[in-house]
C-alpha cells in the first residue's frame, strides 16, 4: 500500500490534473508556464475563483481585471486536451503515454475573468506499446462532478491571452488541506472515499494487456493552462499549452505486480502536452461531442 | 562365446547410451514382441531374445544366439469431432472482460481461453496416423548350459532416438494442436528400449529371471534472460540438463508341474522416463516478489509411462507323430492403469481402472518350420470421457500371425522369422455430459466489459474451447509386420 503502479500514475493524474483542478500535489511536472508563485489555493468557490483577486500572484503579473475586453468568451467549447508523460514499464522501460480527454466546458465571463465549467466526456490513454493499455471505466468517469475553476484573460498582439491559474484536485480522499495534507496510505483510512462505488477503496483504474487488472488509486493534481485565443468578437477557440503535475498513492490491487512501487515523469517536452477549446453550440452534450469528435479535432 | 558374449552386450549398452529412452517399451507392450514368432503369447510362448523383456525365466529356453530384425509399423487412427453448437465460440471480447461475481463485484478471470479465432491451430487439425519402422536386436549367452543364461534385447527406431510430443487432454490444448490424441499410442511407439536380464535354473523343473530396463531421468534448466518485453523472439539463453540412468525392474518364472506344460508368471514395475524442469526467466526491469530475482517456470513430463504389470499363463507343448508337433498357451496380463500418470505427469481427474489383456497362441511345427496364430484383446482402461479430459482410448482385439524357419548352418542355425500382426480398435462414443464428475466448464462466465461495465453478451451462457466439446468419437487399426534373422549356435 503506499506504492506508485508501474505505470498508470501520471496516465491517470494527468488527466485529472488538467481537468479536475481544484486541489494539492507533490510531483512536479513541466511547469514553464508563468504561473507565479504557489499562493492560496482557489478551494473550489461557487465561481471557481474564490478568495483570488486580481493582482494576487497565482496569475501573470501583467493581468489586470480592469482592462477592457471587446470579446465573448462565454459559451460553450469541445476541449481536446492532450497531457504527455513517461512511465517506467516493467520489462519494457520507459513507455510514453498521451492521455487524452474530451470535455464539454461551458465558460461564464465577468469582464477580464472567466469562470470554466469542465465536464469530462471521454478519457482515453494512449501510447507506444500495445503490450499493456489503461481503461478508465466509465464508472470512474460517471464519478468525476463538473470542475469549476478560474481563468483569465488579457489583451495580446493577435487576440487574447487566456490563462487558468495553477489548482489542485484530489480525488478518491477528502483532505483538510488538500493541498498539503499528506495523501493516507491506508486502505481503512475514513478520508478514503469510493467515489466509483464499486466497493474498492478511491477510484478504480483498469489494466490490460500482457498484464491485467485493477488498481485503487487515490491522487492529487494539479494543472496551468496557458494559451492564446486569436480572435475578436465571439471567441470561436482557444488553444495552449498545459503544465501539470502529480501525486498518486495505490491502496491496492487485485494483481500484486500491479502494486510494484514505479518511476515516471512528466515529458520534459512542453509543447506535447496541450489544449484546444473549439465553440459548439450551447445544446450540444458530451455524446454529441464525443460523437463529432474527429470533425471537432481532426485526427 | 560366453564370457565375450556378455562383455559384448555391455560394450553394446554403453555405446549405444543405454541410460536413453525406454520409449519403446510402450511399442512392445501393444505390438508384443516383434521378433517373435508369438508377438502377443511372448509371456508363454516367447522365442528370441525378445524374452529378456517379456519374461525372462523363458531365456534358457532359447538357443544361444543373435538376432536381428526390423518391423514397420503403421498407426491407423481416427477421431471424429462432434459438430460444436451454435453460441459456445469464444469471442475477442474475452480480452477485455472481468467475471462477474454473484454479489455484484468483478474479478480477473481464472482461465483464460483464446478468442476461437486466435487459436493457432483449427479444431482436429491434427492427424494422428503415422508409419515408423524400427530395428531390433538380441542376443541371448549361455553363461552356464541349461542352468545360467543372459539376454539383451534393444528396439531403436529408425527415425528418432528418443522423443516425446506432449499434448494436454482437456481445453489446455487449445493453444497447442487443438485435437485429440489416442493418449496410448502415438509418441509412446516411438522411441528406444534396452534391457538386460538373467535368467537360471535352479530346480528341473523351475526357471527364474530378472532383468531391467534402462530408463533415464532427465533435468532441465533453462535461464533465460529478456531484454525486452516489446521483443519477445530475442533472449538469452543458458541451459543445464542432466540425464541420470534409472532400472526398472522385471521378473518372470517358468514352472513346469507336468512334462509339456509350462505354467508362468511375470512382473514388471512402473516404467517411465521423466523429464522435470525449471524455466529460470530474468525480464528487464522487473518487479520480482520478495526474495526473488527471477520467475521461475517449472514443468514436469513424463514419456512412456507403463504401469506396474503382472501376468499369469499356461502353454502346453505336445508332440505329434511325423515329426508334427504343437503347442497353445494363454496368459492373463493385470494392468495397473489406475496409477496412470499422463505426459504431464498429472493423474487423470477421472480415475483409470486396472486392466486385464488377454493373449491367446498358438503353433504347429514340421521340421525346421513353425507357423503360429496369436490373438489378444485388451480391454481400454481409459473411463468414458464424459467430462472436461479427452484420453482417447479404445478396446482392442487383435490377431498375429507368424512363420519361422530354422534351417543349420554351418555348425548352428539360421532362424528366419516373419510376422503380421493387425489390431483393431473397437469405434467408440463419447458424449460430455454436465452430471460428469469433472464437467467441460463454462471458460468465458458472465463478464462485464471493463469499460463500460456493462454485462458483454457473448459471454452468456456457455463457451469452451475443449476441442473435445460436445463429443467425440474414435476407432483405428494398428498394423505391423517384421522380419527377423538370428544365428543360433
Amino acid at each position: 500500500m503506499g506504492r506508485r503502479p508501474f505505470f498508470s500514475l501520471q496516465l491517470l493524474t494527468g488527466i485529472l490534473c488538467l481537468l479536475l483542478s481544484a486541489g494539492g500535489c507533490s510531483q512536479e511536472g513541466v511547469d514553464d508556464i508563468p504561473d507565479g508563485d504557489a499562493g492560496e489555493p482557489d478551494g473550489g468557490g461557487v465561481d471557481g475563483w474564490g478568495d483570488l483577486a486580481p493582482g494576487d500572484d497565482l496569475w501573470p503579473g501583467d493581468w489586470n481585471a480592469d482592462v477592457d475586453i471587446p470579446a465573448d468568451f462565454s459559451g460553450t467549447y469541445a476541449s481536446l486536451q492532450i497531457s504527455s508523460h513517461y512511465s517506467d514499464v516493467p520489462m519494457i522501460g520507459d513507455v510514453q503515454y498521451r492521455n487524452v480527454a474530451l470535455c464539454r466546458i461551458s465558460i461564464a465571463q465577468q469582464g477580464a475573468q472567466l469562470t470554466l465549467d469542465t465536464e469530462i466526456c471521454s478519457l482515453e490513454s494512449e501510447s507506444d506499446t500495445d503490450l499493456v493499455q489503461t481503461v478508465f471505466p466509465d464508472a470512474f468517469l460517471r464519478s468525476l462532478p463538473v470542475i469549476r475553476r478560474p481563468a483569465a484573460v488579457m489583451p495580446a498582439a493577435d487576440g487574447y491571452r487566456f490563462f487558468a491559474p495553477r489548482s489542485y484536485e484530489v480525488r478518491g480522499v477528502e483532505l483538510a488541506d488538500p493541498e498539503r495534507d499528506p495523501l493516507p496510505t491506508d486502505p481503512d483510512d475514513p478520508r478514503i472515499q469510493d467515489p466509483d462505488g464499486d466497493n474498492n477503496p478511491g477510484l478504480t483504474v483498469r489494466i490490460t494487456g500482457i498484464v491485467d487488472g485493477e488498481v485503487y488509486v487515490i491522487q492529487r493534481t494539479w494543472s496551468v493552462m496557458d494559451g492564446h485565443a486569436p480572435q475578436t468578437g465571439e471567441i470561436q477557440s482557444i488553444s495552449g499549452l498545459i503544465a501539470w503535475g502529480d501525486e498518486q498513492v495505490v491502496l491496492g490491487s487485485d494483481n500484486p505486480v500491479l502494486e510494484s512501487p514505479r518511476e515516471g515523469y512528466i515529458d520534459p517536452v512542453a509543447e506535447n502536452s496541450h489544449f484546444d477549446f473549439k465553440r459548439v453550440s450551447a445544446g450540444k452534450s458530451c455524446a454529441d461531442i464525443v460523437a463529432e469528435r474527429d470533425g471537432l479535432f481532426p485526427p | 562365446m560366453s564370457r565375450s558374449g556378455a562383455g559384448w552386450i555391455v560394450f553394446v549398452l554403453v555405446v549405444t547410451g543405454g541410460g536413453f529412452t525406454a520409449g519403446a517399451v510402450g511399442l512392445l507392450e501393444t505390438f508384443g514382441a516383434p521378433d517373435s514368432r508369438h508377438p502377443f503369447a511372448a509371456r508363454v510362448l516367447g522365442d528370441g531374445p525378445s524374452a529378456a523383456y517379456f519374461n525372462p525365466g523363458l531365456l534358457l529356453f532359447q538357443e544361444p544366439g543373435l538376432r536381428l530384425g526390423a518391423s514397420a509399423i503403421w498407426q491407423d487412427l481416427d477421431v471424429e469431432l462432434q459438430n460444436r453448437p451454435p453460441g459456445v465460440d469464444v469471442t475477442g471480447a474475452i480480452y477485455r472482460a472481468r467475471i462477474l461475481n454473484p454479489d455484484g463485484s468483478t474479478s480477473r478471470l481464472v482461465f483464460r481461453p483464446l478468442p476461437n479465432d486466435r487459436l493457432r491451430a483449427s479444431r482436429g487439425s491434427y492427424g494422428p496416423d503415422s508409419f515408423s519402422l524400427v530395428v531390433q536386436f538380441g542376443a541371448n549367452v549361455s553363461l552356464i548350459e541349461n542352468r545360467l543364461a543372459l539376454g539383451f534385447y534393444s528396439v531403436l527406431p529408425t527415425s528418432a532416438f528418443g522423443g516425446q510430443t506432449t499434448f494436454f487432454p482437456d481445453e489446455r490444448e487449445q493453444y497447442f494442436s487443438n485435437s485429440l490424441h489416442f493418449e496410448l499410442f502415438e509418441d509412446r511407439l516411438d522411441g528406444s528400449m534396452f534391457c538386460l536380464a538373467l535368467a537360471g535354473r535352479p530346480l528341473d523343473w523351475l526357471w527364474l529371471g530378472a532383468g531391467v530396463v534402462m530408463t533415464n531421468v532427465s533435468e532441465v534448466t533453462s535461464s533465460i534472460f529478456v531484454p525486452d518485453a516489446a521483443d519477445q523472439e530475442t533472449a538469452d539463453i543458458n541451459t543445464d540438463i542432466s540425464i541420470n540412468m534409472r532400472f526398472e525392474p522385471h521378473f518372470g518364472v517358468v514352472v513346469e508341474p507336468l512334462e509339456g506344460l509350462l505354467v508362468t508368471g511375470t512382473l514388471h514395475l512402473e516404467a517411465r522416463n521423466d523429464v522435470d524442469g525449471t524455466g529460470d526467466i530474468q525480464l528487464w526491469d522487473y518487479p520480482y516478489p520478495e526474495g526473488q530475482d527471477s520467475l521461475d517456470q517449472t514443468f514436469a513430463f513424463s514419456q512412456g509411462y507403463n504401469p506396474l504389470r503382472a501376468s499369469l499363463g499356461a502353454a502346453y507343448r505336445g508332440g505329434g507323430g511325423g515329426g508334427l508337433s504343437w503347442a497353445a498357451g494363454a496368459s492373463v496380463l493385470w494392468s495397473r492403469w489406475s496409477e496412470y500418470r499422463d505426459r504431464h505427469q498429472q493423474r487423470p481427474a477421472d480415475a483409470w481402472s486396472d486392466n486385464w489383456a488377454v493373449s491367446l497362441g498358438s503353433e504347429i511345427s514340421w521340421g525346421s518350420q513353425h507357423v503360429a496364430l496369436d490373438a489378444i484383446f485388451v480391454p481400454s482402461p481409459v473411463p468414458d470421457q464424459e467430462g472436461r479430459s479427452n484420453y482417447v482410448d479404445n478396446h482392442r482385439l487383435g490377431f498375429g500371425l507368424g512363420w519361422q524357419w530354422r534351417p543349420e548352418f554351418g555348425a548352428g542355425r539360421l532362424t528366419l522369422t516373419a510376422q503380421v500382426q493387425m489390431q483393431h480398435l473397437f469405434d467408440r462414443k463419447v458424449q460430455k455430459s454436465d452430471r460428469a464428475a469433472h464437467p467441460v466448464f463454462d471458460e468465458f462466465p458472465e463478464s462485464i466489459e471493463i469499460q463500460t461495465g456493462e454485462v458483454i453478451a457473448d459471454s452468456l451462457g456457455f463457451q469452451t474451447n475443449n476441442p473435445g466439446y460436445p463429443g467425440f468419437s474414435s476407432r483405428g487399426w494398428l498394423w505391423a509386420a517384421g522380419l527377423s534373422l538370428a544365428y543360433n549356435y
